[in-house]
């Protein structure tokens, strides 16, 4: 392999056979798919058929890592994951940040291919060139917290992990994959943590020491030199309050969910939820990812249970949106522990707080009693139940048996009119953002490939007057206007797939990071010479060889759409009462992608022109 | 009278440069001054009833300030206000 910033080898790991075997990368692929989630998804789709099940054991899970990754850029340490998703049944992808992914990078590796189902529990432990599966009968039944800390005392502190708790362990299909222990970095969305469970995988262990190659090292030099002052100046907020730093804007504008999305402001609770009331009351220190100098990442001390004393992540702005507001829990320390118990256990928080909003209205409209959850009273702002529904979820216990599979299942479990309040996108539940209050984000969530996704397009930051310098578009201000807004949602669907490929953390932005930026690092480190043009095409490339996996399972057009709550109910607030105009910003969107308004399947001559013949 | 440092993303409302001097002897008047100053940013940082918005990170040297305070927060001469946004969310 020619290129620099990758070594140019795939890890193979078949768990049924216990074969273990490394595969070339060839500069072809990389330079069409970069690396990342790009070459996940380019493997996925090549290796799966439309009927693959996403908890059988030749449904791959696969890890990757970018060109960027490992090379000390600013927000580069970061790994994507790409499967079938047992949540939805589509496509999925999800990365983290925290230390894995350039541990692992530095073992000589661009990706991880995990087929097969192990007999028994097993870990997977990689140390530069060497691979092995290794029994994991004592950590089976662990929590995420024990498991890091028993691989750290069998491997040393410096050994990186990627886990999954008792919810994985049982195939929840809310279940995520926890990084970094103690710190909570999770691969959250999709239900990753149900595929590794179903492969009998306990934990990807890694320790890489290698140095990632950079072909221009004097150029990449003087661009982290440049970066350095922007990236520590500029995302100050970002810094001070963690990303819930702007909860009370958001309640402001409308953004937030709140009583499952139905109320239009919980102002009393987005102030106590805030991340500055985290800092000014519960704060112990701040938390940053591999390359990172933002330090968004939040540390709090367990105030009780198994882990009291201990140093634990805080809350995020999505685990407050959804653990929080959406339920009318305003109360910080019950959504902490709601937080901690998600990581203890390897559950996501959107999801999981998504469908215990949606059990909530399902109790208000009498639809389900106290003899359905076990004398569990689902009422607003009961956080005591919010934890033990965690904890149900996690082990498919009592109601969380009917909960687990996430609000779609749920609804259909339930009945009567519960498909009328449960609200998710392709069967993905949406993040914190409304697309009654931004309308980038309706388009967003209506055409992200893994469902209802604020990450996939990244427009939320964008749309009043903040921008990105050298995108290209003009500056969106009236966050209610649908000028422009499709065409803004393509061009950040591009560019957030090609972060997403290198991998770099989106938060970059903010600090410099921009287009110019990363262009001129991915050609420092790999060798390359893209411009512009070819940077927007690779990352469009992409996007639509992921829309092309799902059309191949029967997604098109008729699931682009919004849940009936946020596309016809009204909900007051900041929305000010607004609906989005959904078809029309879908029409000039599936113009601008040459997809048929029909069908939402890409044209022939733009599969042809972005050279997917053989994926169509 | 301070000295008020103007976020990237507004730059361009205020025709451009990092630091802005505005009259005022609170945080609040500070504010409305330069809203009063430039009033492609009157939107931006207050709400229609002359509230601060909470799109903000206010800060007063190295203190944040809470929306609430800035009435009753005193700037003098040589203060530094810096004005930063905040995300909208994770």
């Amino acid at each position: 392999m020619n290129a620099k910033g990758y070594f140019g080898k795939i890890l193979r790991v078949d768990l049924s056979s216990g074969e273990i075997r490394t595969e070339e990368l060839d500069d072809q692929v990389v330079e069409s798919f970069i690396g990342g989630n790009g070459l996940g998804t380019k493997i996925l789709y090549e290796e799966t058929a439309a009927d693959t099940d996403p908890l059988g054991p030749d449904n791959p899970l696969i890890f990757a890592v970018g060109p960027l990754t490992g090379t000390k850029l600013f927000n580069s340490d970061r790994f994507d994951v790409v499967s079938k998703s047992p949540l939805t049944g589509i496509y999925a992808e999800a990365s983290a940040g925290g230390y894995w992914g350039g541990k692992f990078k530095r073992c000589g590796f661009d990706a991880l291919v995990v087929t097969g189902k192990a007999e028994k529990p097993v870990y997977l432990y990689i140390e530069n060139d060497k691979a092995e599966l290794r029994d994991a009968g004592h950590l089976w039944g662990l929590e995420t917290f024990q498991t890091i800390d028993e691989l750290q005392a069998e491997h040393g502190d410096a050994v990186k992990a990627v886990i999954i708790g008792a919810a994985g362990e049982n195939q929840v299909r809310v279940a995520n994959l926890i990084t970094d222990g103690y710190h909570g970095r999770a691969v959250g969305r999709c239900g990753f943590g149900a595929v590794m469970g179903s492969k009998n995988l306990k934990a990807v262990a890694v320790n890489g020491s290698k140095e990632v190659p950079v072909a221009d090292p004097e150029s990449f030099k003087a661009l982290q030199k440049r970066l350095g002052p922007i990236m520590r100046k500029g995302p100050q907020a970002l810094r001070e309050g963690g990303t819930s730093v702007g909860t009370e804007y958001c309640n402001e504008i409308g953004n937030m969910p709140v009583k499952n999305w139905k109320q239009g402001s919980f102002a009393e609770g987005a102030k106590k939820l805030t991340g500055m009331t985290l800092v000014e009351t519960l704060l112990k220190d701040r938390y940053h990812c591999g390359s990172c100098v933002i330090n968004c990442g939040r540390v709090v001390e367990a105030v009780d249970g198994p882990y009291k004393g201990k140093l634990t992540a805080g809350t995020e702005y999505e685990t407050v949106g959804l653990m929080g507001t959406n339920l009318l829990v305003g109360d910080l320390p019950t959504v902490l522990k709601a937080n901690q118990l998600c990581n203890r256990h390897g559950l996501d928080t959107i999801s999981t707080g998504s469908v215990i909003g949606f059990a909530m209205e399902a109790w208000e409209r009498g639809l389900i009693s106290a003899e359905d959850t076990g004398g569990v009273e689902l009422t607003w702002g009961n956080g005591r139940a919010v934890l033990t529904m965690i904890e149900q979820i996690a082990f498919k216990k009592g109601f969380g048996a009917v909960l687990e599979g996430g609000v779609k299942r749920a609804a259909e479990k339930i009945g009567g009119e519960a498909g009328d309040f449960a609200l998710e996108v392709k069967g993905l539940e949406p993040p914190a953002h409304d697309p009654r209050a931004k309308m980038t984000v309706a388009v967003g969530f209506a055409t992200s490939n893994r469902g209802a996704c604020h990450l996939a397009a990244f427009t939320h930051d964008f749309e009043e007057g903040d921008s990105i310098e050298d995108l290209g578009l003009p500056v969106l201000e009236d966050r209610f206007s649908i000028q422009g807004k499709a065409e803004n949602v393509v061009v950040m669907q591009h560019l957030m797939t090609m972060f997403d490929s290198l991998v770099c953390c989106k938060f970059g932005l903010f600090g410099g990071l921009t287009v110019g930026p990363l262009i001129e690092a991915l050609n420092a480190v790999t060798g390359w010479s893209f411009d512009r043009q070819r940077f927007f095409k690779t990352g469009e490339r992409i996007f639509n060889l992921k829309r092309l996996y799902n059309n191949r399972l029967g997604i098109g057009a008729k699931d682009d759409v919004l849940p009936k709550r946020m596309r016809y109910e009204p909900k007051g607030g900041g929305t000010q009462d607004h609906l989005p105009p959904l078809e029309k910003m879908m029409k000039e969107y599936y113009n601008l992608r040459s997809w048929n308004p029909a069908t939402g399947v890409p044209e022939k001559r733009k599969v042809e022109e972005l050279g997917l013949s053989a994926y169509a | 009278m301070a000295r008020v440092f103007i976020a990237e993303p507004f730059r361009r409302l205020v025709g451009g440069g990092e630091w802005r001097t505005v009259k005022g002897c609170s945080l609040k008047e500070v504010l409305s001054r330069l809203a009063e100053e430039y009033p492609a940013l009157r939107d931006k940082l207050l709400l229609p009833d002359g509230r601060p918005r909470a799109h903000f990170l206010i800060y007063l040297g190295d203190r944040v300030v809470g929306r609430e305070d800035l009435e009753d927060t005193p700037v003098h001469q040589d203060s530094e206000v810096k004005i930063f946004t905040v995300l909208a969310g994770g």
